[in-house]
């Protein structure tokens, strides 16, 4: 489980991006983005091409904020695609 | 970087942007602007626009707003530059440093209403006609293709007489976008907040995880727009990124990505405001604002851009770099001295280490230096507010004002610049009447200076007013008993009553000066950085207020003398030469005081011996060296000591940070064997020698 800090800006995206690279596998790599209170094009970008490689992403239990950015840039279907139950 | 970080930065710019402002309204004033100038001025004023409306300072954002659309005009040429508008922009300008600061300080913003209806007046007396279409925007940035320029022109033709329904917007952020505090999804939620909806988001450029690149922009974006915004409306959102956002619109295809900048064809159609302001970044040409150092320009700092760049650095990291090359030159010292002692003193080695020491100092103190001219920047305000409170209108004139100076010496110098200044208006510069009456042209003038002589920064504040009144200061003193009533003062000396704590010769207590708080307070700056204030004043003819203030506050080329068993040093800023007596130079004065003649004058001799209480000391002139120094107006003492060791940068150590402040000696500094040296200090030894004829050092020596 890899868990999105609170400010998911460029340098929060170049911080993570190891670690998911590192973690992607053939099952969907589970992402908990409870805690997102703000999130920028950097880090929906790098959770778009994160679900569309290998297994894909599970964003689990989305914050408000996190839902209204992906609404906000119709990223919701690609990003949430995985969204575990 | 946090948001506060990222705040700071945006003041910052606001400073430059503020400066800049200044600087072309200034040329504006005086004649000699050109278009540039005023693009130069629009843009700063629209840069502090953005960054107001990114951060959410809304009653900044709305003030910059009215204060831009006049400014759009003059620059279209609508509205012509009369020196009257000039002043009204003028105003403008100090009501926008006010709201910077209300935004910085989270005070309240100041009452711009009146100022903002003004602004209107002015920007609707130019033309009746509204914005229209005709003249074009801007030029289009590329040569772009005919048809599309075609296309582009009926489009704007169409526009406004028939606005579609709805329109699409595409937006295409690159990189760039999304550093600086910017971030493309706030452009986004502006969009939405203007009534557009997000058709469509086009992740198509995105690669897989592997080839993903964290800092570029992958992303683009269609917004369906109602017809009741207007295209500028929507572009104005991007104004403040510059190229660093490709828009397109209605059918235009999307613009592409920007990830390899350099393979990528010149994205079709970029016809939008932003675009058209600032030029591709290949044709990007450096410094276009002319003034500014770093243009506040949101975009100028473009990844692939190898135009002029600057850094940003805290103080404290670049303190710490002057404090460790304090300490290398120290070490260099102590270096040198031990190959001495094993009669290798010169190596070549040595003297490349100490060439590159020597630049390497140099070039860390250039670090701190900056022009005077932020100081002299703040003064036309200044004197426009007193302009408008006492009715005296003063005209500046400045000279020198790129000479450079150590940061924290210009930081602390505003203070003292503004109490003198005030004084020189309100108590030195006569009401217009007076003036006519003496024959002087009714407007004041103000004269500031900077110039670096002899290793020091002279600063002056000259008026051309009626000069210190040298009865009333004597009066005033005697009456408040700072002078007994019979003293004998020189005019210098009654010049300088005027700094005694307290003091005030005005009649009247303004809101401006009068308090006698300001003058102590002025000197007390000037002496807690090193420098001396001395005044000239003629009366009738005005009073010219000089600070001679040291270039650095660390480190400083000396002179390493012996006294008995004690090392001194001597800065050499001061030392003219040095030199062994012969009996007949040195002529006895009273019963101790001994002086020189130097090639016919006569100058004090003070032995350092005596003050400084060295054992075995040399107490006849003839047998040790006398070092000839010159003060700023204490003029000149020969100072005994045994003999001269060495010629060296030192590094000075405060003492009143270890122990305390004393009297004649400037500081302290560590020698290359590791002994501590006391620094003279040469202005208050000559300053005693001069007022006693050596009579006073020998006495309390004595």
């Amino acid at each position: 489980m890899i868990t999105l800090p609170p400010v998911c800006d460029r340098a929060a995206a170049a911080a993570l991006y190891p670690e998911i690279a590192e973690s992607l596998g053939t099952a969907p790599l589970p992402i908990d983005a409870a805690r997102v209170e703000r999130i920028g094009q950097a880090m929906l970008q790098l959770l778009v091409s994160a679900a569309r490689t290998e297994g894909g992403i599970a964003i689990h239990q989305p914050s408000p904020a996190m839902t209204a950015a992906l609404l906000l840039t119709r990223l919701d279907h690609v990003v949430m695609e995985g969204l575990a139950a | 970087m946090t948001e506060d970080d990222i705040q700071q930065i945006f003041f910052v710019e606001c400073e430059e942007a503020l400066e800049a402002t200044e600087t072309g309204l200034a040329a504006c004033r005086d004649g000699t602007h050109d278009g540039e100038t005023i693009n130069a001025i629009f843009r700063a004023v629209h840069s502090i626009k953005g960054g107001a409306g990114a951060f959410g300072h809304t009653a900044l954002a709305a003030y910059t707003h009215g204060f831009e659309n006049l400014l759009g005009d003059i620059r279209e040429g609508k509205v012509p530059l009369e020196p009257a508008l000039v002043d009204l922009l003028l105003l403008a300008l100090d009501c926008l440093r006010d709201h910077v600061e209300a935004a910085r300080g989270g005070g309240n913003p100041p009452d711009d209403a009146d100022l903002l209806a003004k602004l209107e007046a002015a920007q609707a007396g130019g033309s009746g006609i509204a914005p229209s279409p005709a003249p074009a925007p801007a030029p289009a940035p590329a040569a772009p293709d005919p048809l599309d320029d075609l296309d582009a022109l009926l489009n704007e033709l169409a526009a406004p007489a028939a606005p579609p329904a709805t329109w699409q917007v595409h937006i295409r952020p690159h990189a760039g976008a999304m550093t600086k505090g910017s971030e493309p999804l706030l452009w986004l939620r502006e969009l939405v907040d203007l009534g557009g909806i997000c058709e469509l988001c086009d992740i198509a450029a995105i690669p897989t995880f592997e080839r993903l690149a964290v800092e570029e922009g992958y992303l683009g974006w269609t917004f369906r727009m109602p017809g009741t915004v207007s295209r500028e409306t929507v572009a104005e959102i991007f104004d403040f990124v510059g190229d660093e956002v490709s828009l397109a619109y209605d059918s235009e295809p999307m613009p592409p990505p920007r990830i390899a900048a350099a393979t990528m064809p010149a994205p079709p159609a970029q016809r939008t405001v932003a675009v058209a302001e600032a030029p591709p970044p290949h044709a990007k040409t450096p410094g276009t604002a002319g003034a500014a150092p770093s243009t506040p320009n949101a975009a100028a700092a473009h990844a692939g851009a190898a135009a002029n760049q600057s850094v940003r650095i805290d103080l404290k990291k670049l303190d710490m770099l002057i404090d460790g090359v304090g300490e290398l030159v120290i070490a260099q010292a102590m270096l040198a001295q031990r190959l001495t002692n094993e009669n290798l003193a010169h190596i070549e080695e040595l003297a490349l280490i100490e060439t590159l020491v020597r630049d390497i100092q140099e070039h860390a103190m250039a670090f701190r230096a900056q022009p005077i001219s932020s100081v002299f920047g703040r003064v036309p305000r200044l004197l426009r507010e007193l302009g408008s409170s006492t009715g005296k209108h003063v005209k500046l004139e400045v000279a020198g004002e790129t000479t450079e100076l150590d940061k924290t010496v210009i930081e602390r110098l505003s203070e003292p610049m503004t109490h003198l200044i005030r004084n020189a208006v309100d108590h030195g510069i006569e009401p217009p009447e007076e003036r006519r009456a003496a024959g002087k042209d009714p407007e004041g003038t103000l004269t500031l200076s900077a110039e670096q002589k002899a290793g020091r920064i002279i600063i002056r504040i000259a008026d051309d007013g009626r000069g210190i009144d040298r009865d009333r200061v004597l009066a005033k003193a005697i009456a408040n008993g700072l002078v007994a009533p019979d003293a004998q003062l020189t005019d210098d000396d009654i010049n300088q009553l005027i700094f005694a704590p307290g003091f005030s010769t005005a009649a009247q207590v303004s809101n401006i000066s009068g308090r006698g708080v300001g003058m102590d307070v002025v000197k007390q700056n000037v002496k807690e950085l090193g420098g001396r204030i001395t005044i000239e004043s003629v009366p009738g003819k005005g009073t010219t207020f000089s600070l001679a203030l040291p270039l650095t506050l660390a480190i400083s080329d000396g002179m390493i003398v012996q006294v008995g068993d004690q090392s001194l040093v001597i800065p050499l800023t001061h030392v003219i030469e040095s030199l062994r007596p012969t009996p007949a130079d040195v002529k006895g004065m009273g019963t101790r005081a001994q002086m020189l003649n130097a090639r016919g004058t006569f100058v004090p001799i003070v032995p350092l011996g005596a003050l400084t209480g060295a054992n075995e000391a040399v107490g006849n002139p003839c047998e040790g060296v006398l070092v000839l120094v010159e003060t700023e107006g204490h003029g000149r003492a020969a100072l005994l000591v045994d003999a001269i060791t060495d010629q060296r940068q030192f590094v000075i150590k405060a003492l009143d940070a270890h122990y305390r402040q004393i009297d004649s000696v400037a500081g302290a500094t560590i020698l290359g064997n590791g002994k501590v040296a006391l620094i003279v200090d040469v202005d208050f030894i000559a300053s005693t020698a001069a007022r006693s004829n050596g009579s006073a050092v020998l006495t309390a020596a004595a």
